[in-house]
């Protein structure tokens, strides 16, 4: 055929120019384990893909200005409204622009699933105990990533300068003034000068488009080069050993089945922004620092944060010459805790277990480890609690609830589910374990896993 | 008016129909009452009396004759004939008499749900005449929306009513059990009365706060919401941000999920071998 | 392409035809989405082509890769990612001879070190002029230092001694700093009956008016939310309540700290007025707040 003649011809001249051939043809020949598990993380991947894309477009129509203009747009209900040029242009791509709102509700969507997706992907590597050496380097990428990514979202919601991502960097504010000591130094610098100011949006908007997607695109870049280089991990089986991958070659059919994945994870997210409304910034109004509405919350990965804002008890201390804001403790402390907690977990479980310090390509049964799993279980049960304790005004609007006896209820739930999640989990572990046994199974797994 | 708050909502269907009767037992009453057809014209000399009628009938045993209160029922003292005509226009009252009587909460601290009006129009006419006779506080207001400015309202909504009715006007959570009511029911001339009366723990919000235009301006704006505009995709009931991480993961990462399991799941290939395959 | 086993039969011509409508379905998908744009028929068609385009390739993709492409059980070997214990000492080893030949670090080094400390101290300096320093900008407000100001509504209108009804609130603002984020005040008019208790300042009320800082003192949202009847200020975000009658004591929730007070009098023309700035610095702690 001549379109695989001319494919083969500009190979080969590439090929005398490059050399490229031997090493794509050592590249087309890496092996990925077969297991769906390990697609999770190119779920992530590819909404990033769709991220870039689809922000690419929206990026060429918002205007970060938050000096006050008459809005003249064709949204009937805010004519003539003073508005920023921020609120207006995401108003002007959602009523004006043709397919803009179509663009903005698969970016909104992604975003939202972007960072579920890296979520999911790192309990896969939890619970499989992936993270152990010698892949601690890729474990503190990727942990990296799902911060920024988390910073990364927070930005974008922030941009539009509606009365939700407004009342949610007034929050933001109020957290960075809480950073010991420099905090109210360091909220005047960010936002250059008191709150609100002019300046935070186009911060915001170069931080958003530019700086956190290069970051995160480089570490993407080093999250898969390490993959390349350390080879993917794989379930125990037939053949599977400490010394070998088994699976599919990446040319053709691993290649045909990832390339078909982003097809898929673009359509689902084009089919989500088409079917279902997200963030309609035109209901919730521009951004009034003297307004608010109830039912104000930030997008799920915030939610966490948002819960532990609001169960915190009315503490804050002051002595010694030194106010600690209550807003220290959820909004700086807690997440500090968070990713100084995700980024030594390696290093403290092989110091703490006193594991074989060698290395891991076999990955682990969630079962098999009763207290890495119990531990795991509960710490994700102690941050879905805050995430419920952060809708607890949408819940009591819903059911007509007391809101004191929610607060309390849940304040005691953050304490108390995460330890019955422990001890649940731990049992049922050791039942699955015995449940091997008695199906005599233990020797088959003894064999695959020469530490379990 | 200081209207009573009823906690449970499940009470409802059986409140409505003991409203129905009620109202069954109102034409009735009514019809031999007056000696006459319900519905015929009346002189104001009629009307005036079928309004105290009403009155001593389904409001003074709880509110009191001159709507001086009891210790059941709030004080309608300042609410005026707006106040009654919200009440009984959007079904709170009068509530069923058993739903008096029950002491836990008070029935004076229950919120009341919205429920079905258990008065004729000319009733209603009537009683709120009576109301604007024996009580102080606003008239009933007349509501034009024909000149209103929408954008001016939203503006205004945003400052005073969405703080507890929400964004949307879908109504919030309060304190004490309590909630913001939906206002997506309710009509220009509710909204504007209970403005003006500040029903249950709301504030009154009175030509102060909001003067004659700024009150329709926020009407016309909360019509709007009713039905706003949802140009793409499903509105997931107004809820925000919380509705939408509850789609983002139950929706587009389970269906990425099975997708990808699809993707994991081996069919064997022509001329390649099979393999058990376990996580 | 790969296609083995040409000869399968059935199986193999099930999968093409898989294949070939999930590609018939993208591209009937896409041309309707591009159509739908054209024709302006809207966002819904343009999206739900774009969906069924995306989809149909993928699924098509995938659909080939699984069932006509060379299936799994391929063996690649998987040498350690690290040197063999025995080498570890050995690794590298020629990086340290050409290390040492460097030589004399100690002196040397330090001066480095000193030196691209100082480099980089000087390259990161200029990202002070981000923003000024706070100062004292967090403890006052607006309200300070022109003596008695008027209360204005965000129409800029003056507030009268009766206008405001008991139970009613209005949102204030200096007359010269309408929309002000910090200088912003709820004022309530309480019943004529209700005085307020500490920690309030009687003296600070004003013909039964009483205003406070609607900078919430837990993470800064508006306190925006009066129940008349409880006598409560309630923040939507975080659900802190503070008690009107006793100084804005928090009841309920996360804050910690009372709303500060706006100290209220009446001028000649009996309209309301702030006497002074509120009685302490607005919204949110910090280290060093006084």
């Amino acid at each position: 055929m001549v379109v695989t003649a001319v494919i083969a011809r500009l190979a080969s001249w590439l090929d005398q120019r490059l050399g490229a051939a031997r090493a794509a043809e050592a590249g087309a020949g890496k092996v990925f384990p077969e297991h769906w598990s390990f697609l999770l993380g190119e779920i992530a991947f590819y909404a990033f893909v769709v991220l870039v894309a689809s922000g690419t477009f929206l990026a060429m129509f918002f205007d970060s200005s938050l000096v006050p203009i008459t809005y003249e747009g064709s949204y009937a209900p805010l004519h003539g409204a003073e508005v920023t040029p921020a609120f207006a242009s995401v108003l002007d791509i959602s009523f004006d622009v043709p397919a803009g709102l179509l663009v903005r509700q698969v970016h909104h969507w992604a975003a939202l699933v972007f960072v579920a997706a890296i979520v999911v992907h790192l309990l896969r590597i939890f619970f499989t105990g992936a993270f152990r050496r010698p892949r601690e380097v890729n474990w503190l990428v990727g942990v990296t990533l799902l911060g920024l990514a988390i910073l990364e979202g927070f930005a974008g919601y922030s941009l539009p300068d509606d009365l939700l991502s407004g009342t949610g960097l007034r929050v933001g504010y109020s957290i960075t003034q809480s950073v010991p000591v420099v905090g109210d130094h360091l909220a005047f610098l960010v936002w250059g000068g008191e709150y609100p100011g002019t300046e935070i949006a186009s911060r915001l908007f170069i931080g958003h488009v530019w700086i956190l997607p290069a970051v995160m695109g480089a570490l993407i870049a080093g999250h898969l080069l390490l993959v390349v280089r350390q080879k993917h991990t794989q379930f125990p089986g037939p053949r599977r050993t400490e010394d070998n991958v088994v699976g599919e070659r990446l040319w053709p059919t691993y290649l045909a089945k990832s390339v078909g994945l982003l097809f898929l994870v673009t359509g689902v997210m084009v089919l989500l922004g088409t079917l279902f409304q997200v963030n309609p910034v035109w209901l919730y109004g521009p951004y009034d620092p003297a307004a608010v509405t109830t039912g104000a919350q930030p997008d799920w990965y915030m939610g966490w944060l948002e819960g532990a804002l609001r169960l915190t008890p009315s503490v804050a201390f002051r002595g010694f010459g030194v106010e600690v804001p209550n807003v220290f403790l959820p909004g700086v402390l807690l997440p500090g805790l968070t990713f100084a907690g995700l980024y030594a977990y390696p290093f403290v479980e092989q110091w703490w277990t006193g594991a074989a310090d060698r290395e891991h390509h076999l990955l682990q049964r969630p079962r098999d480890h009763p207290h890495r799993t119990a531990f795991g279980v509960a710490v994700v049960t102690f941050y879905v609690s805050l995430f419920v304790g952060g809708s607890n005004d949408v819940l009591v609007a819903q059911t007509g609830w007391d809101i004191a006896v929610v607060i309390n209820v849940m304040r005691a739930m953050v304490v108390v589910l995460p330890l019955v999640a422990w001890w649940v989990t731990r049992r049922l572990c050791r039942q699955l374990q015995a449940d091997d046994v008695h199906a005599g199974q233990v020797e088959r797994i003894r064999e695959r896993v020469p530490d379990a | 008016m200081r209207q009573p708050h009823i906690r449970d909502r499940g009470g409802r269907w059986a409140r409505a129909l003991v409203c129905w009767v009620l109202f069954a037992a109102t034409v009735v009453g009514a019809w031999g009452m007056l000696g006459r057809p319900a519905g015929a014209r009346q002189e104001a000399g009629t009307s005036a009396r079928a309004g105290e009628f009403l009155w001593q009938r389904d409001c003074a045993s709880c509110h009191g004759v001159a709507g001086q209160g009891t210790r059941w029922a709030p004080d309608l003292t300042g609410q005026g004939a707006a106040g009654v005509s919200l009440a009984i226009t959007s079904g709170r009252m009068p509530l069923p008499a058993d739903a008096v009587g029950r002491d836990d909460p008070p029935a004076r601290e229950r919120q009341v749900p919205r429920g079905p009006v258990v008065y004729t129009p000319e009733e209603v006419d009537a009683l709120v005449a009576h109301a604007g006779r024996i009580l102080s506080g606003p008239e009933v207001p007349h509501v034009d929306l024909s000149t209103a400015d929408r954008s001016a309202g939203a503006s205004l909504f945003q400052l005073n009513c969405a703080a507890c009715h929400t964004w949307s006007g879908r109504g919030g959570a309060l304190t004490s059990g309590q909630v913001a009511v939906s206002l997506v029911d309710a009509t220009p001339v509710e909204v504007v009365e209970a403005m003006r009366t500040g029903p249950g723990t709301m504030p009154v919000f009175d030509e102060a706060t909001l003067d004659e235009r700024q009150a329709t301006d926020v009407t016309a704006y909360v019509e709007y919401l009713d039905r706003p505009r949802t140009p793409l995709g499903h509105p997931l009931w107004f809820i925000g941000p919380v509705a939408e991480g509850m789609v983002a993961w139950v929706v587009g990462l389970v269906a990425l999920l099975l997708l990808v399991r699809w993707i994991g799941a081996r069919t064997p290939a022509p001329g390649s071998g099979s393999e058990d395959h376990r996580g | 392409m790969a296609e083995s086993g040409s000869g399968d039969g059935a199986a193999v011509r099930r999968v093409r035809r898989t294949v070939l409508v999930a590609f018939a379905g993208a591209t009937l998908g896409g041309i309707g989405s591009v159509v739908a744009y054209a024709l302006d028929l809207g966002q819904h068609w343009v999206g739900l082509g774009l969906a069924v385009a995306f989809l149909g390739v993928g699924g098509g993709l995938v659909a080939w890769g699984h069932g006509l492409m060379p299936g799994g059980g391929d063996v690649e070997e998987r040498p350690p990612v690290g040197p063999p214990a025995a080498d570890e000492r050995a690794a590298g080893a020629s990086l340290r001879d050409r290390g040492a030949m460097v030589g004399r670090r100690g002196l040397l080094g330090g001066a480095l070190a000193t030196a691209l400390s100082a480099t980089g101290l000087a390259a990161l300096v200029p990202t002070l002029s981000l923003g000024p320093s706070p100062g004292d900008a967090l403890r006052h407000t607006a309200w300070a230092g022109a003596g008695a100001q008027r209360l204005v509504t965000r129409e800029g209108r003056a507030v009268a001694v009766d206008e405001l009804q008991v139970g009613g609130l209005l949102t204030v603002f200096p007359r010269d700093h309408v929309g002000d984020a910090d200088a912003q005040a709820v004022l309530i008019r309480l019943a004529d009956d209700v005085t307020v208790r500490a920690p309030a300042e009687v003296s600070a009320t004003a013909a039964g008016h009483v205003a406070y800082s609607k900078v919430c003192t837990h993470a800064g949202c508006p306190v925006g939310l009066y129940e008349a009847i409880e006598q409560q200020l309630f923040c939507p975000c975080h659900q802190s309540s503070f008690d009107v009658v006793e100084g804005a004591r928090p009841l309920m929730g996360p804050a910690a700290r009372p709303l500060p007070q706006l100290p209220l009098g009446v001028d000649d023309e009996g309209f309301l007025v702030a006497t002074g700035d509120f009685s302490d610095a607005v919204g949110p702690g910090w280290w060093s707040r006084p």
